[in-house]
């Protein structure tokens, strides 16, 4: 047997198999429409990781609901109960930690990765709306997790938090402080949270969710444009292939996920009472030390500098939310849209300074002119960057392309070439 | 020489021998729980070799891939042994 044949044989088998299994479950005839085959990269499927996150997250969050105690008291000591006694406790915290971790990393970089492409242009404008509600929800889930163990960092971190909200003028104050504290006791703030972290955000993002596939359903894929776009386009229908895809991603993500998490394993901080907490240095996750960073400049101490600051945090949410509304370019491709490839280039440069930063200065109030320099000088080295980039990578590989396409139309295609031929033929003229 | 069959056959063998380690090393399997997680890393490093090995179907595979996967088998199965289960 050649080996053509033996891996035709394999096939057949393959497809008998999957074969075998759709004409059962009837997968192939699936609501979700065919993938073009120039999606099965890892850049299209970044929401699915951080959903698929998510989920891990959902899972390893109702084992720990089996022994978690929602009141102020009992909050720490069952979470250390798990940690310590309960098989597979640490193992378990550490993945929800990591996969939580996992899930606003990878929704920022779904974000980003659509803003760089101009997914959020016509049609699809609702849609990115949905997905940046999605992402502020899971902003939101981490703010409300970190509370939950009870740790002297976590309180106090999240005492400073509602000590900004306290600052807002009413009546956002006076909403935001009854929705999060209630009476203000320490007993409503942990079990309001506790509501919100398992119940409450899981069920917007769940409903979201449902919307935005629906959309995408709708709309699809988006097509990339210029010298990226492909030739031709394969429709993959979701059985067998595109569900293995999925899969693939899946078990690269879990093996991830549960390496960190067996070399850097979730350990449980000092528990919360007002003497640690008069001794500690409250820092929050290290996806809010951007915003904890900026806070910490000088310029916005006092009741009228944090209330700037909070303006200034809710005036980059709206614009990254209201994108689609504010970014009227029908251009799609990056090189077509340089300043707002710039505005975000320097975006990340700046979120990860921040990030940094933050972790390196905790407590600390920054002056307003080290901020301005820090954060001047990464844009301009941004811009720099960028600039040469243009001009040494991209503007030359667009010239390139162009002489490409310049040549392919001066060819003849050969049915013009066996036209002309037999229109030249000796007789062939009426 | 067809080296899936193969490949597919030693990849069978040792998750059967990874299986079978972890009960003899640890019956009760939370005792050492940083060694299953890092077993259970390694399965899904596994599982992701047989996928990539059907996408890649009657088309040439990337060995590049599947060598970067056993890599990270052997490393994460050393880092379990040298580091956890010490």
């Amino acid at each position: 047997m050649t080996q053509v044949q033996a891996v035709a044989k394999k096939r057949s088998r393959w497809n008998a198999l999957s074969e075998w299994f759709d004409t059962r479950l009837g997968l192939a005839n699936t609501i979700l429409r065919p993938v073009p085959s120039y999606s099965l990269k890892p850049d299209y499927w970044l929401g699915a990781i951080a959903f698929l996150a998510f989920l891990i997250c959902g899972f390893t969050g109702i084992l720990q609901l089996q022994y978690y105690v929602p009141t102020p008291d009992a909050a720490y000591d069952s979470v250390q109960h798990f940690n310590e006694f309960v098989p597979y406790g640490n193992l378990i915290q550490s993945v929800h930690l990591y996969s939580a971790f996992a899930m606003i990393f990878f929704a920022f970089a779904h974000m980003m990765r659509g803003y760089f492409l101009s997914v959020h242009k016509r049609p699809r404008e609702l849609m990115w709306v949905i997905g940046m509600l999605m992402g502020l929800s899971a902003l939101g889930m981490g703010f409300t997790g970190y509370l939950l163990p009870w740790t002297v960092l976590s309180k106090s971190a999240t005492d400073i938090s509602i000590g900004f909200v306290n600052q807002l003028p009413d009546p956002f104050r006076s909403f935001l402080m009854y929705g999060l504290t209630g009476s203000g006791a320490d007993g409503d703030l942990l079990l309001r949270f506790f509501a919100l972290h398992t119940v409450v955000l899981p069920a917007v993002i769940f409903v979201l969710f449902a919307i935005k596939l629906h959309m995408f359903e709708v709309h699809g894929v988006v097509k990339p444009e210029g010298n990226s776009a492909p030739a031709e386009v394969r429709l993959i229908p979701w059985f067998p292939r595109i569900v293995a895809y999925m899969l693939l991603l899946a078990s690269i993500v879990g093996s991830a996920i549960l390496t960190i998490a067996v070399l850097f394993p979730f350990q449980l901080p000092a528990k919360f009472t007002y003497e640690a907490a008069a001794s500690a240095t409250p820092t929050p996750e290290w996806y809010f030390l951007w915003a904890y960073q900026i806070l910490k400049f000088s310029v916005f101490e006092g009741q009228l500098g944090i209330r700037l600051a909070l303006v200034l945090l809710a005036a980059i949410m709206a614009a990254f939310t209201l994108l689609p509304f504010i970014d009227r370019n029908p251009r799609r491709a990056p090189r077509q849209r340089p300043v707002y490839v710039t505005v975000g280039a320097i975006a990340i440069v700046e979120v990860f300074v921040l990030v940094i930063w933050g972790s390196m200065t905790p407590g600390m109030t920054i002056p307003a002119v080290q901020g301005v320099l820090v954060l001047g000088c990464s844009a301009l080295a941004t811009i720099c960057i960028l600039f040469v980039w243009h001009r040494q990578v991209v503007h030359p590989s667009e010239m390139l392309y162009e002489r490409f396409l310049a040549r392919k139309e001066r060819q003849p295609s050969p049915e013009t070439t066996q036209e002309s031929a037999r229109g030249d033929a000796p007789g062939s003229g009426s | 020489m067809n080296r899936l069959p193969i490949g597919f056959g030693l990849l069978l063998a040792f998750q059967a021998f990874l299986v079978v380690a972890l009960w003899a090393v640890d019956p009760v399997q939370y005792t050492g729980q940083r060694l299953f997680g890092s077993i259970l890393a390694a399965q899904l490093v596994i599982i992701a070799i047989f996928l990539h090995l059907y996408l890649s179907g009657s088309e040439d595979y990337d060995q590049e891939w599947v060598a970067v996967g056993l890599a990270f088998i052997v490393l994460i199965c050393l880092l379990a042994y040298f580091v956890f289960a010490g």
